[in-house]
């Protein structure tokens, strides 16, 4: 199970988005740490096939980025999306199933294994429009485990969550990265330092530092201040 | 496939939970309503008097139309009609209408009468006062006028010869029966072909466009079938969307009018609605094949306007672009010296759709073999849907998800 990043580049006009990265990234959880607009976001999409990439190529276990079985083996959860107003939660789960290519059954069972998994059992014949954001979070985070995916990517996956919530997921997280591949990007340093295995820096675009972190280490918050600051004093 | 049918039902979820859609749909049905019924509270005036509703004046009409069911327009009837029509005195200060004389004698007779008048375009003072009666004259005269309407038009000497032709199998002398139905939903046509239109235009345009504006589209377009059976699912849905409405519309439509003016006369030649026409058809074959036409273009516009909203990423853009090519079809015509670019503009569905293009001159020819307007058509606009879907497809599935 990897998923190669191979010199990827996006570029728009005169700015250059993200800047020739290339990573190999195996079974576990990987943090992708950056201050707004480093590209992590840029670089998300193009792993997801959303964005094409200037120059570069994706690949997981030789699937190439722009395959429907590649598709299959992802699950994305963008930083910032919407919902269909008049589903309901379960609707919601029950469509992404069927884009997803799960059987009606199958559909319905994952569905429900999720809204439980993210507590919104209660609320899953309510219409999206009635869900708060935590709640409307929470069932983003259970679309993109619909299909149980080999590749799993995670915009801010703990945004508007609550306190307890996060623990939760952070738990959850890191349980899932014992089977898949999973690259969560977020601005709170600790869920990175608490749950992934191996941490990205990116900065300009560009991966500035790449190795696994333990807290024999000392402070990953201050050490990714260190390299965000470092380059430009 | 299965899919496909989870997905298809789905993207009905999305487009019926949009209260604009709603909001259209019975706004329209309101707007055909009002003109439908609106005989029923029009008064009819002559000179300033009231005569009555229109519908009254409508039914009084009838009567006089059906006594005169099964006859032929031959000599004979050609006689009494201008007989009856003598009895109006010359050089009235009033509309001959307003006569007590047109009530009493001219009025059973004034069907045959604007045929008559429509079919050798005649004016109404020359064939009331000053024309002799004659079968043999007046299809002469007919052939003339439809000479010089041929002319005008720009027909070339096959498009010509083949409508003549045509003109040579329909049954003589025309045999008269009452059609009052089928001219009422006919008259109908237009403004409901604008409805329709207007209509598709209003609520397909954010089929596409909603995914974007509410982000959807990341988590869609990374999803294995987001790409493929996603888009098939919501180009069925638009021509769903569209076919059905019309459909609904149209069950209301001839069912009012059936109810008000019922639907005799299927068999009565088109001519007594358009007398310019050649087409050997029917007033009941004429409308189902103007109606027809009617689902085809609702198709090819839904597809065009889902299509279109990919491309400019806008459903403002789209419904702007929509509603302006169908009020410039409305204010706007191509002369007809221009014959290329005016049958191109007529044949267009924002212009197409009236019963004077349906059945229309103006012809297209294959290997010498030509096709009148409604058999050209519907093939034109299906390949044409084809073709819009077809490149519409990349356009979607190339989407890039950035800048938010």
């Amino acid at each position: 199970m990897e998923l190669i990043i191979d010199r990827v580049s996006k570029q728009y006009q005169n700015h250059i988005a993200v800047d020739r990265i290339s990573a190999k990234l195996q079974k576990g959880v990987y943090g992708l740490l950056g201050e707004n607009g480093a590209g992590k976001t840029t670089l998300m999409r193009m792993i997801c096939g959303i964005l094409t990439p200037t120059s570069g190529s994706i690949s997981f276990d030789g699937m190439d980025v722009s395959e429907e079985a590649y598709r299959a083996a992802l699950g994305y959860l963008p930083q910032d999306f919407g919902y269909y107003p008049e589903f309901t939660g379960q609707d919601f789960l029950l469509y992404m199933a069927a884009l997803k290519g799960l059987s009606k059954p199958q559909a319905k069972k994952r569905a429900a294994e999720l809204l439980q998994l993210v507590s919104l059992t209660d609320v899953a014949r309510k219409k999206t429009k009635t869900y708060s954001g935590g709640m409307k979070q929470r069932l983003g985070i259970a679309q993109a485990l619909l299909g149980q995916p080999k590749l799993l990517i995670l915009d801010e996956p703990t945004a508007g969550l609550d306190p307890k919530e996060r623990v939760r997921f952070r738990d959850l997280i890191k349980e899932l990265g014992k089977e898949s591949v999973v690259l969560l990007s977020t601005h709170i340093v600790s869920d990175v330092e608490h749950i992934a295995d191996t941490v990205l820096i990116m900065k300009h675009g560009q991966l500035i530092w790449q190795d696994r972190w333990d807290e024999s280490q000392g402070s990953l918050e201050d050490f990714y201040l260190q390299q965000i600051d470092g380059e430009e004093d | 496939m299965k899919h496909f049918r989870i997905l298809y039902r789905y993207e009905w979820k999305k487009l019926l939970g949009k209260k604009i859609v709603w909001i259209s749909f019975l706004l329209v049905f309101f707007m055909l309503a009002l003109a439908v019924f609106s005989p029923l509270f029009g008064g009819y005036y002559i000179e300033g008097k009231y005569m009555g509703t229109t519908y009254e004046m409508d039914q009084v009409d009838k009567a006089y139309a059906q006594a005169l069911n099964g006859r032929e327009i031959d000599q004979t009837l050609m006689e009494e009609t201008i007989a009856a029509y003598r009895n109006i005195p010359q050089n009235l200060d009033i509309h001959y209408m307003a006569t007590d004389e047109f009530q009493k004698y001219a009025r059973p007779y004034s069907e045959i009468f604007i045929f008559l008048r429509r079919m050798s375009g005649m004016t109404t003072s020359e064939l009331m006062y000053s024309w002799e009666p004659n079968y043999d004259d007046f299809a002469a005269k007919r052939q003339t006028y439809l000479q010089s309407y041929r002319k005008e038009a720009r027909l070339s000497a096959g498009e010509t010869d083949f409508w003549q032709a045509r003109e040579a199998t329909i049954k003589t002398p025309y045999v008269y029966e009452e059609h009052g139905g089928y001219s009422h939903l006919l008259s109908y046509y237009q403004t409901f072909g604008f409805f329709v239109l207007m209509l598709t235009a209003i609520c397909l345009s954010g089929i596409f466009t909603d995914e974007h504006t509410r982000k959807t589209d990341q988590i869609v377009l990374c999803s294995p079938l987001g790409k493929t059976a996603l888009y098939s699912a919501k180009i069925a849905v638009g021509i769903s969307f569209a076919a059905l409405s019309t459909a609904l519309y149209l069950v209301f439509l001839f069912l009012s009018t059936l109810c008000l003016y019922g639907l005799e006369g299927y068999q009565a030649p088109y001519q007594f609605l358009d007398a310019l026409s050649s087409d050997p058809v029917s007033c009941g074959q004429a409308l189902l094949i103007a109606y027809g036409i009617l689902f085809i273009a609702a198709v090819v516009i839904s597809v065009f306007v889902m299509v279109l909203s990919e491309l400019l990423r806008s459903g403002i853009a789209t419904l702007a672009i929509s509603t302006g090519l169908l009020l410039l079809s409305m204010i706007f015509t191509v002369p007809k010296q221009y014959r290329v670019f005016s049958q191109i503009w007529d044949w267009l569905p924002w212009s197409f759709l009236s019963p004077l293009n349906v059945f229309g001159n103006y012809t297209v020819s294959v290997f010498g073999h030509y096709f009148t307007p409604w058999q050209a058509v519907p093939v034109i606009y299906l390949a044409v849907s084809v073709i819009i879907v077809l490149i519409g497809k990349p356009v979607y599935q190339r989407f890039q998800v950035s800048g938010r």
